[in-house]
C-alpha cells in the first residue's frame, strides 16, 4: 500500500507520520529551551 | 521548567497561513501555544487571525526594509519586559541582527529557526549580493545562543561549513496533522471530485503541482512543467492533466499556463490535500532553493507518488540517514527523462 520505500528498504508510514509529528517536534523545541 | 515565555520576529507575511512556508511558521506557534506563552512580532502587512491562541503584534518592516525596525527596538524590549520573555526567536536569519541587538539590552537567549541557508537560495535567485548574505548568515548563526533547522541539510552546512558548535544547533521539522494515509475510499472520492470537476475521463493520468507562483523557484519550477515536461508526457502518455494550485500567479503566467489544454489551473485552493488525495503522481521540479519543501512532505503524508528532482529531496533523505531509518528515495526521474 505505502510507497514510501524503494529498493534498498523502506520507511513505514508509521516511522513518516512519527518523523513529522508536531508533538513531537515541539517536545524537541521545549527540550532545546530547557538546555539552554 | 516554568512556562516560557517567547517573542518571536517575523519578518514576512504569514496571515493568513496559505502556503508551505506560512504554515510552517504559523502552525508551529499553534502547537507551541498551549506549552509557552507567545508574542508574535510580525510585519505590518499580516492580517492575523482573530482566534491566535498567541499575541499577534504586526508592526513590523518586513525583511526589505529590515533596518528601519531599528526605530522599533524599544517597542520591542517594551513588550519583552511586559510579556517577561525569556527567549527572543527569530524566524530566517533576516532579523538576525535585530535579535543580537534585543539579546545585547535583555539578556534573554537568542534563538535562529532557519528554514533555508538564504544565501544559497539568493544565489541560486542569481541575487549578485548573495555571498555578502551568506557571510552576514552566518555571522547570525555564530552570534545566536541557538539554531533551529527544518532541513538537516542546512544543519549539516552549518557545523561542516560554518563550523557551528553540534550543541548550538538542532533539527526540528516541518510538522503534518495527518496521523495515517488516506483510505482508498477518500482517494477515489476525492479523484472523482477532481474528474467530474473538469468533466475529464475517468481515466486520466493526474499530475499535480503546488506552491506559491510568484516565488522564483515555483516559477521556474512552471517553466520547466510547460517547456520540459510537458513535450516529453505529450508524447509518451495519453489522457492526462497536469494540475497547478497555488496563489499570487502574475497575469502573464496566468494566460501562459492557459494556453496549454493538458494543464488545469486551479489558483489557490483552500484544501490541498484533497488534491494530494486525489492526483496520481506529485511532480516537484524545483530545482532552486534549498531547506525542506513542505511540499514534499504534504505529499508524502497524502501517499501519493511523487517525481522530484533529486536536490529537493536530499533534507527528506537526510532526516532519514539521522533517524536510521531506511533511505526514503523518491523517484528520482526528471533527470533520467530523454528529450
Amino acid at each position: 500500500m505505502s510507497h514510501h520505500q524503494n529498493d534498498g528498504g523502506h520507511v513505514t508510514p508509521a516511522a513518516f507520520y512519527e518523523a513529522f509529528n508536531w508533538t513531537q517536534i515541539i517536545q524537541k523545541a521545549l527540550l532545546s529551551l530547557q538546555e539552554l | 521548567m516554568t512556562r516560557p515565555s517567547v517573542l518571536s520576529l517575523v519578518s514576512y507575511r504569514v496571515f493568513p497561513p496559505l502556503m508551505g512556508g506560512q504554515k510552517c511558521v504559523v502552525d508551529f506557534y499553534e502547537h507551541l501555544s498551549p506549552f509557552a506563552t507567545i508574542t508574535l512580532a510580525v510585519a505590518k502587512d499580516n492580517k492575523p487571525e482573530p482566534k491566535t491562541n498567541y499575541q499577534v503584534e504586526p508592526f513590523l518592516f518586513n525583511h526589505w526594509g529590515g533596518d528601519f525596525n531599528l526605530i522599533y527596538i524599544f517597542r520591542l524590549l517594551k513588550l519583552i519586559k511586559k510579556n517577561k520573555v525569556d527567549f527572543i526567536i527569530i524566524e530566517h536569519s533576516y532579523f538576525g541582527f535585530l535579535g543580537i541587538i534585543l539579546r545585547f539590552f535583555s539578556k534573554k537567549k537568542l534563538i535562529v529557526r532557519m528554514h533555508n541557508i538564504e544565501g544559497h537560495r539568493f544565489r541560486d535567485m542569481q541575487k549578485p549580493w548573495w555571498w555578502i548574505y551568506l557571510q552576514y548568515e552566518k555571522w547570525v548563526c555564530k552570534k545566536a545562543d541557538h539554531l533551529w533547522f527544518t532541513a538537516s541539510t542546512d544543519y549539516h552546512f552549518a557545523i561542516n561549513e560554518w563550523k557551528i558548535n553540534t550543541t548550538n544547533c538542532s533539527t526540528l521539522f516541518y510538522g503534518i496533522e495527518n496521523k495515517e494515509i488516506p483510505t482508498d475510499i477518500e482517494r477515489f472520492n476525492c479523484r472523482k471530485s477532481i474528474i467530474e470537476k473538469n468533466e475529464l475521463n475517468e481515466n486520466t493520468k493526474l499530475f499535480l503541482f503546488n506552491g506559491t507562483l510568484d516565488y522564483l523557484p515555483n516559477t521556474d519550477a512552471l517553466r520547466i512543467i510547460i517547456h520540459e515536461l510537458l513535450p516529453r508526457l505529450a508524447k509518451r502518455l495519453l489522457g492526462f492533466r497536469i494540475i497547478i494550485c497555488g496563489n499570487r500567479i502574475t497575469d502573464e503566467w496566468q494566460y501562459e499556463l492557459e494556453q496549454y489544454p493538458e494543464i488545469i489551473f486551479e489558483g489557490f485552493v483552500s484544501d490541498i490535500s484533497s488534491y494530494y488525495k486525489g492526483c496520481d503522481c506529485f511532480i516537484n521540479p524545483v530545482t532552486l532553493g534549498s531547506g525542506l519543501k513542505t511540499k514534499l512532505v504534504e505529499a508524502l503524508a497524502n501517499n501519493i507518488d511523487i517525481i522530484s528532482v533529486e536536490s529537493s529531496t536530499l533534507a527528506i533523505d537526510g532526516i532519514y540517514s539521522e533517524k536510521k531509518y531506511h533511505s526514503l528515495k523518491i523517484i528520482i526521474g526528471m533527470r533520467l527523462l530523454k528529450p
